[in-house]
């Protein structure tokens, strides 16, 4: 297209808001949001704006297939043809498959949900490895986990506008979410009761009716305590619960030992405030619940956020207009999760019982679990130690391991061990640069896809193509395709399970039993489909009493607690000098995990890592705003510096930072990462969660103390603390 | 919850927090620009390009600017919305010096 429009949807963040792309003279000019898609509704934000212009335009982009002719981790490389990387990586794949069993070759690949899981998640099994990766573990998996244990598979989706009360739980939608900031403005607007639980004072708390800020990990006894009053004081929906819910009784029991006074001991907020909490979300009805990344990656994730989903179910607030709903899928379409749940693209039980981690979280890795990815940090272990099996081969597509998981000397170590490392990605990053193949991907703007929110919103939207891919980019499934048939010359493939030639066959193979063809989608950019409240009616919910557990089956048929209960925070038994608790990961949204370190705009907005502390703390502590501080942890011998930001805004014993810091202007190895990233400092494991098998990246004992500024690298200390320059799209 | 722009706008209007807006929620006056709390998403990519610092978060703001608010609310509901950066007012280089803002 020369000039136009073109209606599409952005896929720099999980949630997909409607976009338009602007185009002019076959440029993309500017992205903005869509006002006709049905789920966004024009809301757009400064990710969506802005990173897929400057990944497609960016000077450094990655344009050729790629070898490693230096140490690995030196960067240097030389440009290869297509057929010689398909060639000389199926040939090494084949090696590590006749040496060490098809098992020793993983995958890594983040947001899976979109087509780049799926063409990662069948290349491998295709290959016979069950064994991916995916980032989840560290985001959203404990949530989804909960869901599938109880049958609450309940999100707020585009009720969240509708609803009266409005519970927030460890997120910042101002940071991450900017649908549902959008729709919790307009809520509250309306006079939606907003309560928020988190230990920092954001956005949406500042907005909040009632604002509650529990010691970090202790949320779940929050949550109990909060069933307890609506158990007690009569106010749940006891129809719903009659009808639809078993194990009440049970969880009465357990609620029991969590009055307001016991909760309020654990978590630091006044009983009178969780009372009032319990009283809004029962009865300002219809409510709505949202969970966070802030309770997943802690020891207590899976429980947490049961607990919390529990609240939904006992008040009855499932499935209504105004609460939190169950999946609306378009009958017929194929997205990742149809895909890799079909017996039919699966690998024999017996080979998936062989998937790293099955045997220690099977909710995790097994059949009927969200992810049926991997354990990480054991697939990191078994590079590392051979244990339980030798991995020696990885294709990472996109994901940036070395700067996203917990452990990161023993990410780097492993990665150099290996036989084989090979990355696909539009730019360099710590992790690309240690592989032996670096090959090039293509970007938002080149590529074609459809897309399902995971909240399941009654709408399917499209990525539409609008600009020729450069260099000799390819797209997720192109280069799939291009090492299945390469494999296949050498009989490495054993199973058949990608079967399309090209990406668009891929596509129309989605659609085919929709009634619908991605042609159809090109105007709009979006199908919205009619769907019913109360899903649950007539045949139940999907576990195996068909109703909400809220004892869950699954849970005391595997060995475990059935019910949510609060376990201690780990920072509790530290102590000592530790004394300060380190929350990872928050938000921002100039960033998304790794990404756009090396666009202009988002480091305009942050350009240095930042460690955010209460000035009191950083009084007594004798540091000033601004200075350069080492963050420590009692788990890693490691320490990493950061600058010192002041906020009123956090507890004093609690500090924040957020994840994945790297500097590509920084020509040292891994650019950095391993002296200012957190994930340096937090170990990938140690303490999990026992049904997904989380590591706890959050709610870390911390120390933290300012450099002198002789211990901080030149290269450091030159980067100016702020950009200013015209950088939209750049 | 909104960015409110305050006096520092005025005779500048550089409009580089136009460039940055995701949802288009700023409105042209003659001499100066304002949000529409309503659509303002709270994403503060507005507040560190402005070359006069007259963006603010609604919360952040010290008592004597708090009118603001209304004015932002009031104007953007009868000026025009405005999606695209513009050159800046011609008195814009002096009165940012004035303001004491350096040329970044």
């Amino acid at each position: 297209m020369r000039n136009g429009i073109i209606a599409s949807t952005c896929k720099e963040c999980y949630i997909g808001c409607g976009s338009l792309v602007h185009v002019k003279d076959g440029q993309v000019q500017r992205i903005t949001g869509n006002p006709n898609h049905p789920v966004s509704r024009g809301t757009f934000c400064i990710k969506g704006m802005n990173a897929p212009l400057a990944s497609l335009k960016h000077k450094d982009r990655v344009l050729y297939p790629m070898r490693r002719i230096g140490e690995r981790g030196s960067g240097k490389y030389k440009k290869i043809s297509w057929q010689n990387a398909f060639t000389e990586i199926a040939s090494r794949l084949d090696k590590v498959k006749r040496e060490f069993g098809a098992c020793a070759i993983a995958g890594a690949v983040s947001n899976q949900s979109y087509d780049r899981g799926v063409a990662m998640s069948l290349l491998l099994r295709s290959i016979g490895s069950p064994n991916y990766m995916i980032n989840q573990d560290l985001c959203h998996g404990c949530r989804v986990t909960a869901g599938i244990l109880t049958g609450i598979k309940a999100e707020p989706g585009t009720e969240l506008r509708k609803a009266k009360s409005i519970l927030v739980v460890g997120k910042s939608p101002s940071d991450s979410n900017i649908i549902e900031w959008r729709d919790i403005k307009l809520a509250k607007k309306n006079g939606a009761k907003l309560i928020v639980v988190d230990p920092r004072r954001t956005q949406v708390a500042r907005m909040a009716d009632l604002w509650l800020s529990p010691r970090p990990g202790t949320d779940a006894a929050l949550a109990l305590s909060m069933a307890n009053v609506i158990m007690s004081e009569v106010l749940l929906d006891e129809e719903f619960v009659a009808q639809w819910c078993q194990g009440i009784e049970d969880l009465k029991k357990r609620a029991r030992g969590y009055t307001p006074g016991v909760a309020s001991e654990i978590t630091g907020i006044h009983a009178d405030q969780i009372i009032e909490a319990a009283r809004i979300f029962a009865c300002e009805k219809p409510g709505c619940l949202v969970l966070g990344h802030g309770i997943d990656a802690q020891a207590n994730g899976v429980y947490t956020s049961i607990a919390f989903k529990i609240l939904l179910a006992i008040t009855g607030n499932i499935d209504k207009e105004g609460a939190n709903g169950l999946p609306k899928l378009l009958k017929g379409f194929r997205g990742y999760f149809s895909i890799t749940d079909d017996p039919k693209f699966q690998l024999p039980q017996e080979r998936e019982k062989r998937k790293i981690g099955s045997v220690a979280y099977p909710f995790w890795t097994g059949p009927d679990s969200w992810a049926k990815a991997c354990h990480n940090p054991s697939v990191i272990q078994a590079m590392l130690t051979g244990e339980p099996y030798p991995v020696r081969a990885l294709y990472a597509s996109g994901a940036n391991i070395v700067c996203t998981y917990p452990g990161m000397d023993e990410t780097i170590k492993a990665l150099k061990g290996l036989d084989l490392l090979v990355v696909a990605t539009d730019h360099m990053t710590p992790t690309a640069e240690i592989a032996d193949f670096v090959l090039p991907k293509t970007v938002q703007l080149e590529e074609e896809a459809v897309f399902s929110g995971i909240g399941g919103p009654p709408c399917i939207s499209i990525m539409q193509r609008a600009s020729a891919p450069r260099g000799e980019a390819k797209t997720d499934f192109e280069i799939a395709f291009g090492l299945r048939d390469a494999l296949a010359e050498r009989d490495s493939i054993e199973f058949n399970l990608l079967p399309w030639k090209t990406h668009r066959e891929f596509l129309d193979f989605q659609l085919k039993d929709t009634g619908l063809s991605f042609d159809d989608l090109r105007t709009d950019g979006f199908y919205s489909y009619p769907f019913k409240y109360e899903a649950y009616q007539p045949s139940g919910f999907n576990t195996s009493s068909g109703k909400i557990e809220l004892s869950s089956g699954l849970l005391e048929n595997a060995g475990y607690d059935p019910l949510p209960d609060y376990r201690a925070p780990n920072y509790l038994e530290t102590g000592s000098i530790f004394n300060l608790i380190l929350i990872t990961g928050v938000r921002s949204m100039a960033f998304h995990h790794s990404r756009f370190r090396n666009h202009e705009w988002a480091r305009a907005v942050q350009n240095r890592p930042e460690i955010r502390l209460n000035p009191r703390t950083a009084s007594r502590l004798g540091i000033e705003e601004g200075n350069w501080v080492w963050i420590e942890t009692p788990a890693s011998p490691n320490r990493v510096c950061q600058v010192a930001r002041f906020s009123e805004d956090l507890p004093e014993e609690v500090v924040i930072t957020g994840m994945g810091w790297w500097f590509p202007e920084i020509d040292i190895e891994n650019r950095g990462a391993r002296t200012v990233n957190v994930e340096a400092i937090i170990p990938y494991g140690r303490h999990w969660d026992p049904i997904t098998g989380s590591a706890e990246a959050k709610n870390a004992a911390c120390r933290v103390y300012k450099a002198n500024l002789s211990e901080i690298p030149s290269w450091l200390r030159n980067i100016p603390p702020k950009r200013k320059t015209n950088i939209v799209g750049k | 919850m909104t960015a409110v722009v305050t006096e520092n706008c005025e005779s500048c209007r550089y409009t580089e927090c136009i460039g940055v807006c995701p949802v288009s929620c700023f409105h042209l006056g003659d001499d100066r620009v304002y949000v529409d709390a309503d659509v303002c998403i709270d994403c503060m990519a507005c507040i560190p390009v402005c070359p006069v610092q007259a963006i603010y978060m609604d919360y952040e703001l010290t008592p004597e600017r708090e009118k603001w608010i209304e004015i932002n609310r009031i104007e953007s509901t009868i000026l025009p919305g405005i999606s695209t950066k513009l050159e800046p007012l011609p008195t814009a280089e002096a009165t940012r010096s004035a303001l004491g803002f350096e040329n970044v």
